[in-house]
């Protein structure tokens, strides 16, 4: 479903991802670790189309109707209206924008794309409520303007719901855990697991490995200084956790 | 016709004329104050550019305007096109072209109590009593050209403990098709204690209208606990000129609220003057300017807290298209006796185009030791970073800038929806998909 090819970005001449390959199948769970500044957030992000990034050679291959395109080339909203999605390790505050009539806005433009009819507000607003409920998050978070005066916690907890109403056929979900306490960390990986299904993926990008026993990888892949340094299946999150990421040479 | 070139001296000239047309006409109490605001007008002049109050908004194009006298009825089709923010519930008056009505509107059952009279019919002894104070306030130019061309004026009086229901809406419309003419609408609130009445003014043009300048002045008294809301729609046509000035008194524990929209004009100065006088009192002074085109709006905000324990609060934004341009010029004066006073500024502007150009000046005076105050402005493209998030939930590049235009727009409106919001929203909702293009 994903194929990520020698991907490469520079910035200010300095190469922040070096040749990245990675291959995400449907149903799959990827999990990328690493240190800090080894380049998650940016492979993440251009993934999504952050407009700060281009890539100076590789490319970004995404099944589309069954084709693999390069999405390198597609703007970040019709990424997202083909099922890419990214769950920010920075929510944006969005000032005066109500959450509910921005998810409601998103909901739309992902249905309109895909021909299929639009919701009306009542019953967004019970879809809505409903996914809150499972993320155990306070209805007063509906009226509110997008992630203003939300914790850190609610603010993650927003990304999972805009997750579970875009229902995604990728997810990158970005450090979601980083400044969770327990039972929030549980209640997002519910989020996550809840939607996993033989028809999408997820790379989950964390520092640690206890959320990996709620959200269960298929593959783990280890980020250092720009380059993919090891792939193995789960056990590897352990090994990092205990020997931290020195004992790994740089790819 | 005068030329382009016309000047400060020869527009006062044409002033002049007008003038002689409405000289003679008001109550007897008022003939001297027109006589000495015209002649310390003519003395004083225009101001320049080196005057720090006009730095940034060149005055010259007004001078160029052919300005003559406006027809005594106010050009009765005038007064049915106001319509778009005409609302049936509203105690209104039509001030079309710079005329009052004939007949002032009767007062509603539910606001027994509430004066509303002409200058014209104001007595000597009411005038001592409530009107007096606000001809002797030292006064600029264009307050005094304001007195010294007013054909009438209202005076608006909220008695003790009444509060008005209905929106006392002051609707202005310019709606001369050749004739260019300069409108000096004069009103003074005075609202005795704990009165409280929502006022709001509109200016439009009507479509087709010519040029036209009008220049209003405003007074408003707030007695002792007294609270009054004043709301400003300037939605006039891109050919005009406007300058408004407000003068607000406030007594003890008073509140006073304002909040003034303007799509600019080719001259929009919004002066703005709040003092408060008596403890306690509050102030909240909302502006906003939505600009294309090369359209422009300048606001000179000055709050004085002379008494103890006041509270002021001033947010402006702006959002700017085209070669427009914003000038905010916000005092905050504080007396030696005004402790504790809280006083906040916040000006902030969003760029839409890079032509349309900001200036923003805070001056703060502050004599007292225990205060609180703060300012602050921000000028800046729209954050990319949030046009991003949005598109990376789906929403098309365009509509998250729209929607964002509209998020930093509907912020100064966090009040549940009424009357006088709904007529914003009017000029707003339109011109916001404009501006954010
Ligand atoms: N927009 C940017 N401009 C310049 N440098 C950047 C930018 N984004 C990321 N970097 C640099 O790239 C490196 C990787 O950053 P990031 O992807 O955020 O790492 P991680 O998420 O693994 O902590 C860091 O050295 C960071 O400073
Ligand atoms: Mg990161």
């Amino acid at each position: 479903m994903l194929e990520i090819k020698d991907l490469t970005i520079s910035m200010n001449g300095v190469e922040i991802l070096k040749g990245i390959n990675l291959s995400v199948k449907q149903g799959e769970v990827h999990a990328i670790m690493g240190p800090n500044g080894s380049g998650k957030s940016t492979l993440a992000k251009i993934i999504a189309g952050h407009p700060d990034y281009t890539a100076t050679r590789g490319e970004i291959l995404f099944n589309i109707n069954g084709k693999m395109v390069n999405i390198l080339g597609l703007a970040p909203e019709d990424r997202a209206r083909e099922g890419v999605f990214l769950a920010f390790q920075y929510p944006v505050e969005i000032p005066g924008v109500s959450n509910a009539i921005f998810l409601r806005a998103a909901f739309n433009e992902i249905c309109r794309y895909h021909g299929a009819a639009e919701m009306d507000p009542l019953d967004f607003d019970a879809f809505l409520r409903e996914k809150m409920a499972r993320l155990s998050m306070d209805e007063k978070y509906v009226n509110r303007p997008v992630n203003v005066d939300f914790s850190g916690g609610e603010k993650k907890r927003n990304e999972i719901l805009q997750m579970a109403i875009l229902n995604p056929r990728l997810a990158v979900l970005d450090e979601t855990d980083s400044g969770l306490d327990v039972d929030s960390m549980r209640v997002v990986a519910d989020g996550v697991n809840r939607l996993k299904s033989g028809n999408n993926a997820f790379i989950v990008i964390t520092h640690y490995q206890r959320l990996l026993n709620y959200i269960v990888p298929d593959v783990v892949h280890i980020l250092k200084d720009g380059r993919i340094v090891r792939t193995a299946g789960r056990e590897l999150a352990l090994e990092v956790e205990n020997k931290g990421y020195d004992w790994l040479k740089q790819g | 016709m005068p030329s382009k070139t016309s000047t400060d001296s020869q527009f006062m000239a044409r002033l002049g004329e007008i003038r002689k047309a409405s000289e003679t006409e008001g109550p007897a109490w008022l003939l001297p104050k027109k006589e000495a605001a015209w002649n310390a007008a003519v003395s004083k002049g225009f101001p320049t550019r080196k005057d720090d109050e006009w730095r940034y908004t060149d005055l010259s194009p007004l001078f160029s305007l052919p300005v003559v006298a406006s027809r005594a009825d106010g050009g009765p089709e005038g007064r049915k096109s106001g319509d778009k923010f005409l609302a049936p519930e509203d105690i209104a008056v039509v001030i079309a072209n710079g005329r009052l009505p004939e007949e002032l509107p009767v007062i509603p059952d539910e606001a027994k109590g509430l004066t509303l009279k002409k200058f014209s019919a104001v007595s000597e002894e009411e005038f001592r009593n409530w009107l007096a104070p606000d001809f002797s306030q030292p006064t600029d130019l264009f307050s005094g050209l304001n007195t010294a061309l007013n054909y009438d004026g209202l005076w608006i009086h909220v008695p003790a403990q009444l509060q008005v229901k209905p929106v006392i809406h002051l609707c202005h419309v310019a709606s001369e098709a050749t004739a260019v003419n300069v409108f000096c609408p004069r009103v003074i609130v005075t609202a005795e204690p704990r009165a409280e009445a929502r006022i709001l003014m509109t200016f439009s043009s009507a479509s087709g209208a010519a040029a036209s300048f009008t220049n209003a002045l405003t007074d408003i008294t707030l007695g002792f606990g007294a609270k009054i809301s004043l709301a400003v729609i300037q939605d006039e046509s891109h050919e005009n000129f406007y300058i408004h000035s407000a003068r607000v008194t406030q007594h003890k524990d008073s509140s006073f609220d304002s909040f003034i929209l303007t799509t600019g004009s080719r001259l929009s100065r919004n002066n703005l003057a709040v003092t408060l006088l008596g403890e306690r009192a509050e102030t909240l002074l909302k502006g906003l300017s939505l600009l294309q085109g090369d359209r422009r709006a300048d606001h000179l905000t000055a709050v004085n807290h002379i008494a103890a324990n006041g509270t002021s609060n001033q947010l402006y934004k702006g959002i700017l298209n085209g070669q427009s341009r914003v000038v905010f010029n916000g005092k905050i004066y504080v007396h030696p006796d005004a402790q504790q006073t809280n006083a906040y500024q916040l000006n902030k502007n969003l760029l839409m185009g890079d032509h349309c150009r900001v200036n923003t000046k805070p001056q703060l005076e502050i004599f007292a030791d225990d205060v609180k105050c703060s300012h602050g402005a921000t000028v800046g493209q729209m954050d990319p970073n949030e046009v991003f998030y949005l598109q990376s939930r789906g929403v098309p590049q365009k509509t998250a800038v729209a929607m964002l235009a509209k998020g930093f727009v509907d912020e100064m409106f966090p009040q549940a929806r009424d009357s006088v919001l709904e007529r914003f929203l009017l000029t707003v909702n339109p011109l916001l998909g404009a501006v954010a293009h």
